[in-house]
């Protein structure tokens, strides 16, 4: 048999099965179900970061904008600070 | 997500290929099963694919070595296909006629005979999907062609 016959006859063959209705959302659902945790698992770490971030940052944030109250800058101008005296008058009370 | 959107577009541009390729091969509803099966991998495995091949290479060799899979799985489960004593002329369908004739040859044959017969590709072509020189595809071309041929003709099948 002749290559032109015999691929005439085996292509008017059309038995192939349809293609089964949701076949694409079942796969999709296999492919979900497989990578599922590690999805879980990275929205955690992200979540976990940007926490850390923010609390990092806010802390940051307050440290900056600190005021300081009335009685501690009394204290800081008024108050005499030895530690840098002069070693020759440190005799003097 | 872009990256199952970018794989959905690739099963529904491949789907009908792959499920005409594993059925020649098993001739049995079980072809859907098996498609599945493979896109499944396909998706496992879709961060190895490196674009070297195009995805219909790709996509076909994991079709054929999940086919091969269950095809050796029922190798030593099920009997030979048997012909009736009916002809074509008296009514046998050509799909069982060729249901039959495919299961006397050889896995690596048929796989030749698809893509030639079915899938019309050329020598080159068969032989650079499958990897093998173009003279082993001739040889198992021609073991399939002989054989499928003498089959067909016997039952009264010589055209279209």
């Amino acid at each position: 048999m002749r290559d032109e016959e015999l691929k005439k006859i085996i292509q008017s063959d059309k038995s192939t099965p349809q293609p089964p209705k949701g076949e694409w959302e079942n796969i999709q659902k296999t492919m979900n179900k497989k990578h599922a945790p590690f999805i879980r698992l990275k929205r955690v770490g992200i979540a976990l970061n940007l926490s850390i971030f923010l609390l990092i940052g806010f802390n940051y944030f307050n440290e900056q904008n600190k005021t300081i109250s009335d009685e501690v800058l009394v204290q800081y101008l008024f108050e005499e600070d030895l530690t840098d005296s002069d070693p020759l008058y440190s005799f003097i009370d | 997500m872009i990256k199952s959107y970018r794989f959905k577009k690739y099963y529904q541009a491949h789907q009908e290929f792959v499920r005409v390729t594993i059925y020649w091969m098993v001739r049995s509803e079980v072809a859907n099963d098996l498609v599945q099966e493979t896109f499944i991998k396909a998706w496992k495995n879709f961060d190895n694919f490196n674009h070297k091949s195009s995805f219909k290479t790709w996509i076909y060799r994991i079709a054929m070595n999940t086919t091969y899979d269950y095809l050796r799985g029922i190798k030593e489960s099920t009997t030979e296909v048997e012909m009736t004593s009916d002809s074509f002329e008296d009514g046998l369908e050509l799909k069982d006629l060729l249901d039959y004739a495919l299961s006397q040859i050889d896995l690596n044959s048929r796989e030749v005979f698809v893509l030639y017969f079915k899938l019309e590709y050329s020598i080159k072509e068969i032989s650079e999907i499958l990897g093998i020189p173009a003279g082993t595809v001739k040889s198992r071309l021609f073991k399939a062609r002989e054989k499928i041929g003498q089959i067909l003709k016997e039952n009264g099948v010589d055209h279209a």
